[in-house]
């Protein structure tokens, strides 16, 4: 899988324990949402079209810690919106590496050399740049010009100022095969980022652009496609080798909501992190009073087409735990760098 | 309202207990059901018995209760959305281990891991059985509203022993056992299957009372209350 070594312990220990506790539902990553707001308008993207009022609501530093205490989940994902446009992004970030979470904090990069200086590299911290395809198809995904060679730019400065990087990349239906080869080459070959993660889009309903998701067998097709490729050996994931299969069909999986809960500036979002059905005042309130098992493949029809890692890597993550020869695959993959198969 | 509740072998139904009547399986199964609505005319038939799990995350004896029953041409039927809506609710508040799912119907049992991924992938059911979307079928040319409820015997990541591939009704089912007694190969399998048929069966029989109560108090809103 090519995670660090020092959180695959860390969220192993937590799994571990989890277990012990014999708790059923449990967090693996918090996706903490502190705004809304975004510098794009990407046109696959659900998330940002909420009135101005919610557009202007930030979660101050205290209500993001707070949301980690209460959730206690090992890592944190900051997402959005786009986070670095929050102006106390600096001081969310601290406050969560000294409560030892593993922080990846979501970007298209666009803003990313403003903040470096106030950003301290740290083992817990990984910047993790919006990639969707290389120059053409990313500018188009986001529908902006000039995007992809900023978001290169600021990659390269972070590698160089010692930030751990990894990129977050969005298959889409006019996402070729070929190119997100072409795509995984160049991020790990000439950016040299330490890991990649990548994942069918979610056909958001308010998403500006509908035409763009794929269906579930045309994503299977796609991955298998991208999966297959001889420079696969060379691609380090931050997903384990489970997901992977799952998203080639190889594997039979069903979601874990609960386990990246959301919080947004909204509270805690019901059921997961791409539905927001309702909003629950509280973790606790969240995990007991939801009716997880209306959510899934097969259950909602608004689940049918997705695949996406914050539902199905949580699950990826207990069969790992549960299988032995799972278990020692994905700790060939942490040990052994770059790629597993 | 009146209700019916079948299930298509005699082990089926003696998991379920008294008023559940066996209609067979195939399409002397289909013909049974017929004659049972046009002699008893129900409101509501129960579709009832065990399938396998196609969905990963359900084990031995978790209940799928049928929001679309499908056959494998895709042809796809939903039960009265209120029923539905009801029985999940009152599952819930006894704390039976549900989900509100697909099932879809095949000609022949779904037997090992891939089969059951590749329909899973396909279909996204829940479970799948080979009489639920026939008899939902001849409920609705006979007028009659339908409710499915199921339990998984076979989880995803169960095979099935293999003298049981084959199989096609009650009728079989002596042989099939004869074919287990002498595979020492299949012992372990079928011992689990045992298992799980003990669970799926205790599930049955707690559930099914629950949906039939469900189904005989809702009282269908009228047309015009639903345009």
């Amino acid at each position: 899988m090519g995670i660090p070594l020092r959180q695959a312990f860390a969220v192993s220990r937590y799994l571990l324990k989890q277990k012990l506790l014999r708790k059923e539902r449990y967090p693996l990553v918090l996706m903490l949402e502190p705004l809304y707001r975004c510098n794009l308008e990407c046109e696959g993207c659900g998330k940002i079209q909420h009135p101005e009022e919610i557009l202007n609501t930030y979660l101050s530093p205290e209500e993001c810690w707070e949301a980690a205490d209460e959730c206690g989940a090992p890592v944190v994902s900051i997402a959005g919106g786009e986070p670095l446009i929050h102006p106390q992004i600096d001081e969310i970030v601290e406050g969560l590496i000294e409560r030892k979470k593993f922080v990846y904090l979501c970007t298209n990069a666009i803003l990313l050399d403003r903040w470096l200086p106030k950003l301290e590299p740290s083992p817990y911290l990984t910047i993790s740049v919006h990639m969707d395809g290389l120059r053409e198809q990313h500018d188009k995904a986001v529908d902006r010009e000039g995007v992809f060679d900023k978001a290169v730019a600021g990659i390269r400065k972070a590698k160089e100022q010692g930030y751990r990087v990894s990129t977050n990349t969005t298959v889409f239906n006019d996402s070729s095969p070929q190119e997100m080869g072409d795509l995984f080459n160049f991020l790990m070959d000439d950016l040299n980022v330490d890991g990649m993660m990548v994942s069918p889009g979610y056909d958001y309903p308010k998403a500006p652009n509908q035409s763009v998701f794929l269906r579930r067998p045309e994503m299977i097709s796609t991955f298998k496609s991208i999966l297959d490729s001889p420079d696969r050996r060379r691609w380090r994931f931050f997903h384990t080798p489970v997901f992977l299969d799952f998203l080639q069909g190889e594997r039979a999986m069903q979601c874990t909501a609960w386990g990246n809960p959301t919080r947004s500036v909204l509270g805690w979002q019901r059921p997961c992190y791409l539905m927001n059905e309702s909003y629950a005042e509280s973790f606790v309130e969240l995990i007991e009073e939801t009716e997880w098992e209306r959510y899934g493949y097969g259950r909602d029809a608004r689940c049918t087409n997705c695949m996406a890692h914050c539902g199905y890597e949580a699950t990826a993550v207990g069969a790992t735990m549960a299988s032995p020869l799972e278990g020692v695959r994905a700790a060939l993959g942490t040990l052994g760098g770059r790629g597993s198969s | 309202m009146s209700l019916l509740i079948v299930a298509p072998t005699t082990r089926e139904a003696r998991a379920i207990g008294s008023g559940c009547q066996v209609t067979g399986t195939g399409e002397a199964g289909e013909r049974a059901l017929a004659d049972l609505l046009q002699e008893q005319k129900p409101d509501t038939v129960l579709i009832a018995g065990l399938c396998g799990g196609l969905d990963p995350s359900l084990g031995p004896g978790h209940l799928i209760v049928a929001r679309e029953a499908m056959n494998e041409a895709g042809e796809a039927l939903q039960p009265p959305a209120m029923t539905l809506q009801n029985a999940r609710r009152a599952l819930r508040n006894e704390g039976s281990r549900f989900v509100c799912s697909r099932l879809v119907t095949v000609a022949r049992p779904v037997a090992t891991r891939t089969a059951k991924r590749d329909l899973w992938n396909e279909h996204g059911a829940a479970g799948v059985d080979m009489e639920t979307a026939a008899f939902a079928r001849v409920a609705v040319e006979h007028g009659v509203d339908w409710m499915a409820l199921r339990a998984v015997i076979d989880p995803a990541a169960m095979e099935l022993p293999a003298p049981l591939r084959d199989w096609n009704g009650e009728s079989s089912e002596f042989g099939m056992a004869a074919g287990i007694a002498l595979r020492p190969n299949a012992w372990l399998a079928g011992g689990r299957l045992a298992m799980a048929h003990r669970s799926a069966g205790r599930a049955l029989r707690a559930a099914t009372p629950i949906v039939a109560r469900v189904v005989r108090d809702t009282v269908p809103l009228g047309d015009d209350l639903l345009a």
